[in-house]
């Protein structure tokens, strides 16, 4: 494949078609947009009910240049695994040319992957089949007004989690899904950002090139949702991995590595003052639990950063052995 | 752009003779007729002079109306823009090659 | 299990009986998640697979609604798929029945008749099937193991036709058939291949990358009223669709299949209708009451989705008093679903029979030949003193 570039990108054909309904600043279609000028082979996906299905698929009409099917809000992993166990049977059958290659992806959301779909998810992933799962998130469920998920970040208001005079919106922490599915020692789990679409388009290559399943979790900025000025989207997505509260980062063959450090790490207010879902945050009756929020965040990084180093380590040492 | 012409909402409803087997859209990307701009207030402008095709515009347009001919950067296409202005804060000239515009959501049209 | 090559008489259970069929038929996938009582035919399958008899892909699933979605992702994606699960798993997957049969997609799901929990029981009733009748399925009954079997091969000819592209299940009782060894008539492995031939969708599939279609596409309430209706089509040219292929699989292995099994109905005076194993018991009920005199019937139902009620209302229209047998409790209505049924489809006649309702068999509850008579008696009763009672009775339940 060429060379990971805006010109070589904006050369590919568009798997999803202008005229889509989707908010105005919404962060959905930007990364399919990047996610899906790194795929050369023919690309099917399976979507679960959600923002993209809804802005995509409303009969007669479709965004869609590629097949698509949508069953169900929980099950977009099951349904993207019977239609990749076809593919395989069809092959070994002879009524699929043996080298007709076919990409295979599972679109949701935060709502479809953290909370009701990850059963469908794990189950994909230890099955071991060929796709790439990408969720969305936005960190609530967005298309149905913006109700609290397992990605809702701590402290973030919902319209089941708000916050009000006595609760000041989600309480619990944010769900380390990449981490999880990670776990299933699948070959490849990233954490993306349409922000650094370099970072995102190289991740969406490797997870794609590799054999067996790979898991992308993308944040999706949601203006709607997070109450925040659409022109800022990218900003404010970049904001959030500045303040690491969604770190950008990939775990290959069960090494972890840090693939972005930013060079002046944004204390997590910063962030938070641009979004209404966070404006209670700035209360003082709320300065005790912004400050857990910034602990928590912090030793996440810490975390992390020592997971890269190990991994880094061991790539040196490596090295230095061939040598 | 004849692919455009004839807003959906004008376009007859199907019986459920007409509609075919399980609500399958058989020809792809439909959408590409739905004018989305109209829920706009607002266009971006675009400066040929001070653009230099960095394509940033169009990495982060979420409605994929960037237009780029053989690499370099051609236009807003007018009739998706949402005018959400991404764009024009990721332009990284000085003074910025796109700007707002005010539109009145396709009424002349 | 070798390779079948001419007609063999053997001794099978019904779980058994389904893995075979599913043996010969050698689908392209097959996505299931066990669950007693139907655990034993993917076990069969599983077996045959791992001995190199089949080369079906087998999805292991996570649960019986991933099992059903891996299902209807592989139907989509053009592949002949077939599915077993009974009770819960079924309660489970229900929202997916429900996208399986407006997405139009060919699929066989086979069902060991099991109740659907609280209390938790393993055994046998209708309750999961009667509770999913809504779904938009073809569902056919068994009565015993050659009817699972023979039920099985002509689903797939059914389900698959271009007029009909609607999901079948396949029904034989929890336990008093998925695990009871009866005798069975295997036909040879060609035979089945052949009838049922290579699958070719009759619709652009998920995997046909050079025409992208969108599938489960949403509706505004501008549309979905008519895409409802166009998949109601499918189950009004279903009748005509399965009473050909039962007629040719008549003529091809000598048994043939309607929609209907009427027994001693032509001059009966009192029947009973019932569904699945029970119909075993009632044919015997049936011979001893006409040595005494009675003149007693059975009207077997097997295909209940679409119910053949014209031709369950000619068979029933002449007698003088019919029960049927439903094997889960009214939930509210008047009487359990073929009360209803049967009750409608007579409605419109000027003379018409009795109808009265008995449950039976709830959760594995033995349906013994003195509780039949004890039906039959009743209904002898009515047709002398022309009165009914209370429509709802129950068969050994201690009361």
């Amino acid at each position: 494949m060429a060379a990971i570039t805006l010109k070589s990108a904006a050369a590919m054909p568009l798997k999803m078609a202008p005229g889509h309904k989707a908010c105005p600043g919404c962060g959905l279609p930007i990364i399919c947009k990047q996610a899906f000028s790194q795929v050369e082979d023919p690309l099917v996906v399976s979507v679960a009910t959600g923002c993209l299905e809804i802005i995509s698929s409303g009969y007669p009409v479709t965004a869609w240049n590629i097949p698509f099917i949508h069953s169900a809000f929980e099950n977009a992993a099951a349904t993207i695994s019977g239609a990749e166990a076809t593919y395989i049977s069809l092959k070994r059958r002879g009524r699929i040319p043996a080298d007709k290659k076919i990409k295979f992806a599972a679109l949701a959301g935060d709502g479809g992957t953290y909370d009701i779909g990850l059963q469908a998810l794990s189950g994909a992933l230890e099955r071991g089949h060929n796709f790439v799962y990408i969720c969305f998130d936005n960190e609530a469920y967005m298309n149905t007004g913006g109700q609290r998920s397992g990605g809702t970040p701590m402290g973030s208001s919902t319209t089941t989690a708000p916050a009000g005079k006595v609760k000041a919106g989600k309480l619990q922490f944010k769900k380390d899904l990449t981490m999880i599915c990670a776990m299933h020692h699948i070959p490849y789990a990233a954490q993306v950002a349409p922000s650094r679409w370099r970072d995102l388009m190289k991740k969406a290559r490797k997870a794609f090139d590799y054999e067996g399943p790979a898991f992308i979790n993308a944040l999706s900025v949601c203006p709607t949702g997070w109450k925040s000025d659409a022109s800022m989207g990218m900003e404010i997505t970049q904001m959030a991995v500045d303040s690491c509260m969604f770190p950008l980062f990939e775990v290959e063959n069960g090494l972890v590595r840090v693939t972005y450090k930013p060079k002046e790490k944004l204390p997590v207010a910063e962030y938070m003052k641009h979004m209404g879902r966070f404006r209670h945050m700035f209360k003082p009756e709320n300065a005790e639990f912004l400050g857990r929020i910034q602990e928590a965040v912090d030793e996440r990084w810490e975390w992390l950063l020592l997971q890269d180093r190990f991994t880094r380590e061991l790539e040196a040492e490596k090295k230095a052995e061939k040598e | 752009m004849s692919e455009k012409e004839g807003m959906l909402k004008k376009e007859r409803l199907l019986t459920w003779r007409q509609v075919g087997p399980g609500a399958q859209v058989m020809t792809p990307g439909t959408s590409k007729k739905y004018k989305s701009s109209e829920w706009s207030v607002r266009h971006m402008n675009w400066n040929p002079e001070t653009c230099i095709h960095c394509l940033l515009c169009w990495a982060t347009c979420p409605d994929l109306c960037i237009k780029v001919e053989e690499g370099k950067m051609a236009g807003v296409d007018h009739y998706y823009c949402k005018g959400c202005g991404i764009c024009e804060r990721a332009c990284p000239t000085d003074p910025k090659s796109l700007s707002f515009e005010p539109f009145d959501g396709g009424k002349e049209e | 299990m070798p390779t079948v090559t001419e007609k063999l008489k053997t001794t099978k259970d019904s779980n058994a009986a389904m893995g075979e069929a599913m043996r010969q038929i050698n689908p392209d996938v097959i996505c299931a998640y066990p669950i007693t009582p139907s655990t034993p035919i993917m076990e069969t399958f599983a077996m045959y697979l791992a001995d190199g008899e089949v080369d079906t892909e087998l999805v292991a699933v996570e649960s019986e609604h991933s099992a059903m979605s891996a299902c209807v992702g592989a139907a989509a994606a053009g592949a002949r798929v077939m599915n077993a699960t009974a009770a819960n798993g079924l309660a489970l997957m229900f929202e997916i029945l429900c996208v399986a049969s407006g997405l139009r997609l060919p699929l066989v799901l086979g069902i060991a008749n099991r109740p659907i929990s609280s209390p938790l029981n393993i055994h046998g009733d209708h309750y999961d099937t009667y509770g999913v009748r809504e779904a938009g399925w073809i569902q056919l009954y068994s009565e015993n193991a050659q009817e699972t079997y023979d039920n099985m091969i002509q689903a797939v000819r059914i389900s698959e036709h271009p007029d009909v592209r609607t999901p079948v299940m396949v029904c034989m009782d929890g336990f008093q058939s998925s695990h009871c060894a009866e005798n069975i008539v295997i036909e040879p492995d060609k035979f089945v291949t052949d009838f049922v031939g290579t699958y070719k969708p009759s619709y652009t599939t998920f995997l046909d990358v050079d025409n992208p279609t969108t599938m489960g596409a949403y509706d505004l309430p501008n549309y979905l009223f008519e895409h409802k209706r166009e998949q109601h089509q499918g189950l009004l040219e279903a009748p005509a669709v399965i009473e050909a292929v039962g007629k040719e699989y008549g003529e091809k292995t000598g048994r043939p299949y309607g929609f209907v099994e009427e027994y001693r109905l032509e001059d009966a005076e009192f029947a009973v209708v019932a569904m699945n194993a029970t119909c075993g018991t009632a044919k015997d009920v049936v011979d001893e009451l006409r040595e005494e005199g009675i003149k007693a019937g059975l009207l077997k139902v097997r295909v209940y989705r679409p119910f053949p009620y014209e031709i369950v209302a000619q068979a029933l229209k002449p007698l003088k008093a019919v029960a049927c047998l439903d094997r889960m409790l009214p939930n509210g209505a008047m009487g359990g679903p073929l009360f209803n049924e049967v009750r409608s489809a007579l409605y419109d006649f000027a003379v018409k029979p009795s109808v009265v309702n008995y449950i039976y068999g709830i959760g594995g509850r033995d349906l013994q030949p003195k509780h039949l008579r004890r039906a039959f008696l009743r209904l002898k009763d009515i047709g002398t003193s022309g009165e009914t009672g209370p429509y709802v009775d129950y068969l050994n339940l201690r009361e």
